[in-house]
């Protein structure tokens, strides 16, 4: 494990073990007041408090902290007048004490004091506060709302001084609120970018639950795994690690599982005895890639086309291995296996991943291993978009999807198999008319714009009539009422008020035009 | 049930012993100062608070408890693909609100969204979602000991969504289970789909 995610770790601890203590107090000063019954729940309250941190010591290998806990542990057990609570409290302050000496941080909770004010003086304890998600959540929730007036405000602006003539729109007044609102707009833009850093944790932090996943799986399927991990220091909204860890717990425990080979089975191969599993994540510019690879038997994609048949689902000869993998309930393994049944199923790890405005990239080559890749927003709270108009309706579409826009026009447009194509860059395109998509035309439309987006390596060019710009969105999701229709991700609120769909480009990239025909 | 109407004229003097009313509590409390007490304490009563609205000829009502508030129809937006019922999205001071259009869920013809239509915003398993009606009527109080079954000539295919009706003077009021309106159900699948005619004929062009 490297320095830095072991720190990270250590800090975790810390910081909750002190957030532990504390309750830990409360209740127990509570338990001299309160009335018997109340007392008796206010001691397992206590009990379990203790129990957890005995646990969380233990895990961290802090030996002695354990052992007080379970000392403390039991004198709350054998606590026989409300006066007992004393001596427990005492021991409370004992385990604090040594809690800081042990995380290091006795030294300098007291040269806090003096270094306070020089930057760099390590991370004293007061530098750290614990928030919860909820609070941050709300700061997100507020910002939004920000976003959406400051859109407004820009809108405004514009429409005001657009009707003004040169000499006018050059008056200080007028100069002045334009300043104003450029200082607004970059400040509200450095405090999106530091409200969205507070929710960031490293993803490291959770490569430790890996490492048991591998460790206790590869035991008990007697297997020989080495497990790799780096980029563990890459943040991400806690938002979606939630989302990830899930996925990825999932992947790893798949990997160990159904794609590496036992030891034998591998030198038959020519193979190393030791199968190597790896997870690499990387931050870039608008995303966070993790690949998780390992050299074992591969996807027998036959193997997939066979059993989605034999469960009732009508695939081609030619189905991928992300499409078949996608079908809910389809895994190539008869027997409910006893890892891979538990947790959620590979459609429900990428519907998850996608839900969160991630993608899913599986590659793999039969006998020599898979490749997932996760591709990840950074938040998941703003997007970057770009605003469509479609007829008489207007729609969101990520800007990361957008590979590039194109004047219909100008383009050739072939039709093959009943879809119309573009060629763009040396491919052909299949077009989708996001009007007779979305049903509120018959026809593709002849005039407008063609955007070519993409999405988990498909390519998709959508017929629109134009295009208002871009803005950054405030990603709302659709209640269940509404469902998850087809082709949309969510909604946002633009500047002048009206709800506008956020469109799902996996969707859109997806969907098979023959398919909208069928049937 | 909060209410304790019986025998409490002697105590309206007197500032009032339990905690202030909230909410649609406070409208009943209202309602119960306003109003004459005589038939209070001729017969047992359960009142309950709904509010009242109409469609076409028929009056439908809701329980107040759960309608957070009225709004006039502003912009909404077509969800494609959404189940039937649903008329759209809308902004509510920031918050993106689902409405489900009452006609469409009870299966009465669509009308076009005119003056008199309003938005119930109702509180259903937790959440917020907003009804369209052709137009709000009063908020009113009834006698839960006399809410009758539907009769069985009136909406029998509706009867899942109701909790029962009143009557009223020569009025029928039709009272809604304001849970079962707003969920989605199989059967809401979205509806009027030109694709899913299936005009489209085979008529392969350049082949590949």
């Amino acid at each position: 494990m490297d320095d830095q995610i072991f720190d990270a770790l250590v800090e975790e601890f810390y910081l909750e073990s002190r957030e532990r203590l504390s309750s830990i107090e409360e209740t127990l000063l509570e338990v001299e007041e309160a009335s018997e019954d109340r007392q008796e729940e206010l001691l397992v309250v206590a009990k379990r408090e203790l129990h957890t941190l005995k646990g969380n010591s233990g895990m961290m290998g802090l030996r002695e902290l354990q052992e007080l806990a379970h000392e403390l542990e039991d004198s709350v057990a054998a606590i026989e007048s409300p006066g007992d609570v004393h001596e427990i409290l005492a021991g409370v302050d004992r385990f604090r004490r040594l809690l800081d000496r042990s995380c290091g941080r006795e030294e300098i909770e007291e040269a806090d004091v003096d270094e306070v004010s020089e930057p760099g003086a390590g991370r004293a304890v007061q530098e750290s506060v614990r928030v919860s998600f909820s609070a941050l959540d709300h700061l997100v929730d507020l910002l939004s709302e920000m976003v959406i007036f400051r859109n407004r405000l820009a809108q405004s602006l514009h429409q005001a001084l657009e009707r003004l003539d040169k000499e006018e729109r050059n008056a200080p007044a007028w100069r002045e609120v334009e300043a104003a609102h450029q200082t607004l707009e970059r400040t509200l833009r450095e405090l999106q970018e530091g409200v969205m850093e507070l929710r960031m944790v490293p993803l490291g932090s959770f490569f430790g639950q890996l490492k048991r996943i591998v460790f206790d799986e590869s035991a008990q399927e007697g297997k020989e795994v080495d497990f790799r991990t780096s980029g563990g220091e890459t943040p991400l909204d806690k938002a979606l690690l939630e989302v990830v860890s899930e996925a990825m717990g999932h992947l790893v425990r798949n990997a160990v599982v159904h794609g590496i080979e036992s030891p034998d089975e591998r030198r038959e191969r020519g193979k190393p005895p030791a199968g190597r599993l790896s997870v690499i994540a990387e931050a870039q510019a608008e995303e966070v890639v993790i690949e998780i690879e390992d050299d074992g038997r591969g996807i027998d994609r036959q193997e997939l086309v066979e059993t989605a048949r034999e469960r009732g689902f009508d695939v081609g000869d030619e189905a991928d291995v992300q499409t078949l993998l996608s079908l809910p309930g389809l895994s190539t393994r008869e027997e409910a296996d006893r890892s891979a049944g538990r947790g959620m199923g590979m459609a429900a790890v990428m519907d998850s991943v996608r839900r969160r405005g991630g993608q899913v990239e599986i590659f793999s080559a039969p006998g020599k291993g898979t490749r997932f890749r996760l591709r990840l927003p950074l938040t998941a709270a703003i997007l970057r978009a770009v605003i469509l108009e479609v007829d008489d309706a207007v729609y969101a579409l990520s800007l990361n999807a957008v590979q590039e826009t194109l004047h219909l026009e100008t383009e050739r447009r072939h039709t093959m198999n009943r879809t119309g194509v573009v060629r763009w860059r040396g491919n052909l395109v299949p077009l989708l008319d996001l009007g007779r998509f979305f049903e509120t035309r018959e026809e593709d439309r002849q005039e407008g714009f063609v955007v070519i987006i993409e999405a988990e390596g498909r390519h998709r060019g959508l017929l629109v009539d134009g295009m208002q710009g871009i803005q950054d969105v405030v990603v709302k999701p659709l209640d269940d009422t509404v469902g998850s229709p087809p082709g949309l991700a969510g909604s946002t609120i633009l500047g002048n008020g009206q709800v506008v769909l956020i469109l799902d480009p996996i969707d859109l990239a997806g969907a098979s035009p023959a398919l909208e025909h069928a049937v | 049930m909060t209410e304790e109407n019986d025998g409490k004229t002697t105590d309206r003097t007197e500032p009032a012993p339990e905690e202030a009313p909230k909410g649609p509590d406070r409208v009943l409390r209202f309602a119960d100062e306003m109003e004459t007490r005589e038939e209070v304490e001729e017969e047992r009563q359960e009142l309950e608070t709904w509010v009242t609205c109409r469609i076409d000829e028929e009056i439908f009502a809701l329980t107040v408890d759960q309608v957070q508030e009225i709004l006039r129809v502003g912009e909404l937006t077509r969800v494609p693909h959404a189940p039937f019922p649903v008329r759209g999205v809308t902004n509510m001071r920031g918050q993106v609100l689902p409405v489900v259009d009452l006609r469409r869920r009870l299966g009465l013809p669509e009308i076009e969204i005119g003056e008199d239509h309003r938005i119930m915003v109702v509180d259903s398993r937790n959440r917020l979602i907003g009804l369209l009606v052709d137009r709000v009527e009063e908020v009113t109080e009834i006698d839960r000991l006399k809410i009758e079954d539907p009769p069985e000539d009136v909406m029998t295919e509706q009867s899942y969504y109701l909790v029962g009706v009143i009557h009223r003077g020569e009025d029928l009021i039709i009272l809604l289970d304001a849970d079962r309106v707003l969920e989605v159900r199989d059967g809401d699948e979205p509806r009027g789909e030109e694709s899913e005619g299936g005009s489209e004929e085979e008529n392969e062009e350049d082949e590949a």
